[in-house]
């Protein structure tokens, strides 16, 4: 009886030992109090998720480390490392947070839209406004002109991915384009109705459902068109919006999901049956300075 | 019996892989299902569809509108650095069974758009939009830094502007 207890025992630190190091290579690129916090299941979810994002830009990106990731963001956004670090990396490692930083915000599900922001968010890179939209920074009409209403429609890069705050986002610098032009006629006052993943079917829902009559629209995109299509079996419209919606899942199921163990297993036989579908002679490719080379 | 093998060895690796270069990998089964060269073509044609109903929209509601494709760092024109091509490169880890590979989907899709957009006037090319720019102007495989969104905004001001004094 002794010898079942102890095997089962052993099992069982076997079974943590493998759990401990498939949590810590997840986030291998965080700094150590988020890795440990992850490893005794200590991490708030949406810290998690903003962890795991960033670690998957820096490997996507081919960096080694999360340092090389925010140097890189620092060169092309002309902020300070520490700026940086300030405005892409979650401060907070406690509480359920999210920091709006790679576009990661409070969200809640629409039959016709999908998802869409929760109105009223205050977060470190992005601000929401009461109606659910990313606020645009517009310059205030001091010479009292005839106002147009300008929409802008797209997906994340219009929504702002990628910029360090509200009035970097390419609404708020229309609007200062605009409106410090002093030959202009009119005043431009600019929304951004963009959101994540957006496509042009999406673009057309929002603008028909819209009520404020625009004087001019502008959308920018066409990527999403065909990123939504390959991942989300978009075979015909409605398929498109409904597939979206989480299916439900069975409390065993959502409890077993949150070891890691359970799925490398699921994901060893969802390889093995895909072997073909893979270009494994091509690895990720590491980024190296000072080399340059022609993707097409 | 080695093919056999290298499966295993390609589950085991993959199993353990904390950042599965080949992601989402539950996927699989619906990209293959979906990309077709002729299902591009109906791609192609949902957009320029979609583009049809924003304008009937807009000419009802008595607007303008301005349909701009964004550039992406798939273009011809510009050698791209390594950032890019480190970027880009887990899109071309994913292959149909045709042999196609998500890159490749990308790439036909929008070249297959140039193509078509060019009887519309009111959609606008940024495609080559960078390519004189110096330096760094994405902080990903798609999205731009702070100064790329200020360079389309130019262009989306001087399109304005230029409609305003038409």
């Amino acid at each position: 009886m002794n010898n079942v207890f102890l095997i089962l025992f052993i099992i069982v630190i076997f079974f943590l030992f493998i759990e401990i190091t498939l949590r810590y290579k997840k986030l291998i690129y965080m700094p150590l109090k988020f890795k440990i916090r992850y490893c005794f299941f200590l991490l708030g979810k949406k810290a998690l998720t903003e962890s795991y994002v960033i670690c998957q830009r820096v490997h996507r990106c081919g960096f080694k480390n999360i340092h090389d990731l925010m140097q890189h963001y620092s060169k092309v956004t002309n902020l300070s490392i520490n700026q940086i670090y300030k405005k892409f990396i979650p401060n907070k490692v406690y509480s359920d947070y999210y920091s709006g930083a790679h576009g990661l915000l409070n969200e809640t599900f629409d039959a016709e839209l999908g998802y869409k922001a929760i109105p009223n968010q205050k977060l470190q890179t992005v601000n929401i406004d009461e109606y659910g939209l990313r606020q645009t920074i517009n310059v205030e009409n001091i010479s009292r002109k005839k106002e147009k209403k300008i929409i802008f429609l797209g997906g994340s890069i219009m929504f702002g991915i990628g910029s360090t705050g509200d009035e970097k986002t390419i609404p708020s610098c229309v609007s200062r384009y605009l409106n410090n032009n002093k030959n202009t006629k009119f005043y431009y006052k600019c929304y951004n109705y963009a959101y994540l993943g957006d496509d042009s079917f999406k673009e057309a829902i929002k603008l028909a459902k819209n009520k404020d009559k625009p004087d001019i629209i502008i959308s920018l995109g066409a990527y999403n068109d065909i990123i939504n299509k390959i991942w989300n079996k978009q075979d015909d419209k409605i398929n498109h919006l409904w597939g979206q919606k989480k299916s439900y899942n069975s409390p065993l199921y959502n409890f077993l999901k949150q070891f890691l163990i359970f799925r490398a297993i699921k994901r060893f036989f969802l390889a093995y049956k895909n072997y073909d579908l893979v270009n494994d002679s091509l690895p990720v490719q590491s980024c190296e300075e000072n080399n340059t080379y022609p993707l097409y | 019996m080695l093919i056999f093998l290298k499966k295993l060895f390609f589950a085991f690796k993959e199993s353990l892989n904390s950042h599965p270069e080949i992601y989402p990998i539950q996927t699989f089964d619906r990209l293959s299902y979906y990309i077709k060269d002729t299902n591009l073509e109906k791609a192609v044609d949902d957009y320029l569809n979609n583009y049809k109903i924003i304008n009937k929209i807009a000419i009802k509601n008595n607007a303008k509108y301005f349909n701009f494709l964004q550039p992406t760092s798939f273009g011809k024109n510009k050698q791209l650095s390594s950032f890019y091509l480190a970027s880009n490169s887990h899109l071309k880890r994913i292959k149909t069974k045709d042999g196609i590979t998500q890159a490749d989907v990308i790439f036909n899709f929008f070249s297959m758009l140039y193509t078509k957009i060019k009887h519309y006037k009111n959609i606008i090319n940024l495609q080559s939009i960078f390519d004189q720019i110096e330096g760094e102007i994405y902080i990903d495989h798609v999205h731009f830094s702070d100064k790329g969104n200020n360079i389309i905004a130019k262009a989306i001001s001087e399109k304005i502007l230029e409609d305003e004094n038409e």
